[in-house]
């Protein structure tokens, strides 16, 4: 419903009411006007035809004035009154004049009375009705007389209301017609100020219709074309900041590193691939989920609740049991300037950098540790020989013994750190030649022999295919000796070592198997590390300097091979050492 | 993951940060004692206070909540789930309290042995912990039943704990005393897990309406 629309309203009684106020004054500014001329018409009229009366009149006597009076009233079709100066009515074409009183007050007489001629239109107590009254002075004789006539008032009214009716319906077709166009204009008026209205509404959303937009030549069609250009650059510009919000999403979605943003109420706004992944969940994170439910970590969200209340950036390491105690270096940030702050953080994987140097740091530790001990051993026999232990003849030789073997201890160690270090540069002595690895097994087994032997563990060869590889033939027998030499050495009384060369496409596979204590599961990543002892108290006791493994692992590398292991807590362990296989042609 | 309820968000979210200090206290009491590092022992005294602190704020959320007019049907599982899950989590706290107490000890002497089970049982808790409020988020009953299916290995790890230690007491009765803190680290551990396994069994009571408690993991097995 238009009516409905306060717009609508407004325009139509502002269009409307002025004419109708308008042709309501010219109603009532006709109407006076007409009535005044009418009430002139009627009093000259009356004025004339008194003055005809009053020439006939003087002719007439006294006796036949009453008489005269009838006739002039019915010739006049007035009624005719006759009064003298004092105000007594002496003739009367209507009634007796014996039945009025003094007529001396009536406002028509009395202006008679004085000299004037008197008009007035009132109702007449004599013949009930409204009277036009025309008095004038006339001398009968003498003068001091006033002749009056009177014609019925409703002939005026008839003649006024007649106007009236014709302009009032003259004028109410006028204000129908007005109302009709105001109606019209403003509808049309309102609907298309409602299509701006809509189109303006309808701005932010993608798909805008300018299809029905008012147009025109008016105010309104240049504001509709305003409109119309504003959208095309608001899409323009919207379709630009898209791009480069999806582009900068994509960029953050394909991030290594986690990236998670948060609100001041710590739900999820953003959360990329990495960090769904690394904390277990399956992507899309729902929006604005609280971050509790992805990651509980105290330290994590102690973090992100420190860095919204201070406003500053915050670089933290940490372990996150979400991400099955994963390290990672976490960046926290405040997201700065919004008007709702969050925080985002920025997590990157650095596992496998704090293995390396949690590596580092026990490697210096280590060694140092296992410097010092043979070197405290050392120190402490010198100094009870030199305190007097040396002409002790039960202990001096035990003492010097205890020595010696702590030497040689520094001794392999240094020079299993040389091996190492020589491995890891990269600075190997010659060129990489083709090696033998049948020979180089049975070289080693032949130096862990005895020592073997010692312990009760037999040595036992598998297949020993024929083949070879190329690389350094005292590395390659070097790493084996320690791979069977570790198998004997963490093994039991009777128990066995087994070592096996096969080909596999293109591959020399040599397999040490041992049926010893073996290793637990969690230490199995790390016993490759320098140092690195799943048991350190026997590793000492059985001699080994902590670096077999790791010269292994190294010396293998350097051959472009590698090596794996499988482990069983007490049943024994399983060393496969996959070399590259030189093509012999056989 | 379903949304909760609004007005039970703040239970929800206080209980996740309760189990998150949970879960640190436990990690951190056993770091403490294998990585000998008393910093981490003194980490999990000061956050006891914090642990008890939320118990009884989630006690009062939680008993508001169920006086109030949305106490019913399944909200009303998630608040008895709720106040369960609350104790659990309050119990493991002062469990992760007890073994700090004894790392404590422990890691002013010379160790009895390398620890190797100890750790390995503490990682399979420690993982129980998590997979029972991970699925108390996710709503996840087929975690909930990982979790309920992990409680014989823990026993078992016990069981060879156990019989080593006292081997060890009986070797050498020095060791008697550390012998018998690590036999109580592993039985805070154990009840740890089992604590978890409470939490596991509320959970599939609270998606299923499924009792599952004393059944054992072959009757949570049953769908």
């Amino acid at each position: 419903m238009p009516f409905r629309s306060p717009l609508f309203r407004r325009l139509l009684i502002s269009a409307f009411l002025p004419l109708a106020v308008a042709l309501a004054a010219l109603d009532f500014y006709l109407t006076q006007f007409v009535g005044k001329y009418e009430r002139g018409r009627i009093e000259q009229q009356l004025a004339s035809e008194a003055r005809i009366l009053a020439g006939e009149m003087s002719s007439v006597p006294s006796d036949s004035l009453r008489l005269w009076a009838a006739d002039a009233g019915r010739r006049a079709a007035a009624r005719i009154t006759f009064i003298d100066p004092k105000g007594t009515v002496l003739a009367d074409s209507a009634v007796l004049p014996e039945t009025l009183g003094n007529h001396a007050a009536r406002p028509e007489v009395s202006a008679a009375l004085s000299g004037k001629t008197g008009f007035a239109i009132r109702r007449s107590d004599t013949m009930d009705a409204e009277l036009s009254y025309f008095a004038m002075p006339v001398a009968y004789g003498r003068p001091g007389y006033v002749l009056r006539l009177a014609v019925p008032g409703h002939e005026l009214r008839t003649s006024v209301g007649e106007v009236w009716s014709r302009i009032l319906i003259a004028s109410g077709v006028a204000a129908l017609i007005a109302l009709a166009l105001a109606f019209v204009f403003t509808r049309s008026f309102t609907r298309r100020v409602r299509r701006l209205r809509a189109f303006a509404e309808s701005l932010p959303s993608q798909n805008i219709d300018t299809e029905f937009l008012p147009d025109g030549n008016d105010e309104l069609g240049a504001l509709a074309k305003s409109l119309k250009r504003m959208a095309a650059e608001m899409r323009d510009l919207v379709d630009r900041l898209s791009l480069e919000s999806n582009r900068r999403e994509a960029i953050l979605a394909s991030m290594a590193e986690g990236v998670l943003a948060v609100d001041a109420t710590m739900r999820v706004t953003f959360c990329n691939d990495s960090f769904a992944h690394a904390v277990g969940v399956e992507t899309p994170v729902p929006e604005r989920l609280p971050v509790l439910e992805l990651v509980r970590d105290p330290g994590f969200i102690d973090l992100l609740t420190r860095v919204m209340v201070t406003g500053e950036t915050v670089r933290e390491r940490m372990q996150l049991a979400a991400a099955d105690g994963r390290w990672f270096d976490v960046q926290c940030a405040p997201l700065a300037p919004t008007t709702r702050r969050g925080a985002i953080a920025i997590l990157h994987d650095v596992t496998d950098i704090e293995r390396l140097e949690r590596v580092r740091r026990d490697f210096v530790a280590n060694v140092s540790h296992e410097l010092r001990t043979p070197l405290t051993a050392i120190r402490g026999y010198a100094e009870t020989l030199l305190d007097g232990a040396i002409d002790d003849q039960e202990n001096n030789v035990k003492f010097l013994e205890k020595i010696r073997a702590n030497a040689i201890r520094l001794n392999n160690i240094a020079s299993d750190l040389l091996v190492l270090s020589e491995l890891e540069s990269g600075r190997l002595a010659g060129d990489p030649e083709p090696v033998d690895v049948r020979e180089a097994v049975e070289a080693a087994m032949r130096t862990a022999e005895s020592e073997a032997r010692v312990l009760g563990v037999t040595l036992h060869t598998g297949e020993l295919a024929s083949a070879e590889v190329m690389g350094y033939r005292i590395r390659l027998e070097q790493a084996l000796l320690n791979l069977i030499s570790n198998g004997v050495k963490f093994n039991r009384p009777g128990g066995q070592v087994a070592v096996a060369v096969r080909r596999e496409s293109g591959n020399v596979i040599i397999t040490v198997e041992d049926t010893g204590i073996g290793i637990p599961s969690e230490d199995l990543p790390r016993i490759f590390e320098r140092f690195y002892r799943v048991d350190k108290t026997r590793s000492r006791e059985v001699g080994g300097t902590g670096l077999g493994l790791s010269i292994v692992k190294h010396a293998v590398e350097r051959m472009n091979g590698t090596v794996e292991v499988e482990s069983q807590l007490g049943k024994g362990s399983r060393f496969t050492v996959t070399l590259p296989a030189v093509e012999t042609g056989d | 993951m379903d949304a909760v309820t609004p007005e039970f968000e703040p239970l929800q979210m206080r209980l996740l940060e309760m189990g998150g200090l949970v879960e640190a206290a436990i990690h951190a009491s056993v770091g403490a004692l294998t990585a000998r590092d008393e910093s981490q022992a003194q980490a999990v005294l000061r956050n006891e206070a914090r642990i008890n602190q939320l118990e009884v704020q989630i006690d009062r959320l939680a008993l508001d909540l169920l006086a109030g007019p949305q106490a019913k049907g399944e909200n009303l599982r998630f608040l008895t789930a709720a106040i369960k899950i609350n104790s659990d989590l309050e119990r493991m706290g002062d469990l992760a309290v007890n073994i700090v107490e004894r790392a404590l000890s422990l890691i002013r002497q010379p160790a009895v042995k390398p620890l190797i089970d100890i750790p390995q049982m503490a990682k399979l808790a420690e993982s129980m912990v998590r997979r029972s409020l991970d699925a108390f988020v996710r709503r996840d009953p087929e975690m909930a039943h990982s979790v309920l299916l992990s409680d014989d290995a823990v026993d078992d790890l016990r069981d060879g704990i156990y019989k080593e230690l006292v081997q060890f007491m009986h070797d050498d009765p020095a060791t008697i005393s550390r012998a018998l803190d690590l036999i109580f680290v592993a039985r805070n551990l154990e009840r740890i897990a089992d604590h978890a396994t409470n939490i596991a069994e509320d959970v599939v009571f609270l998606i299923k309406g499924v009792d599952v408690r004393h059944h054992g993991a072959s009757g949570a097995d049953k769908k």
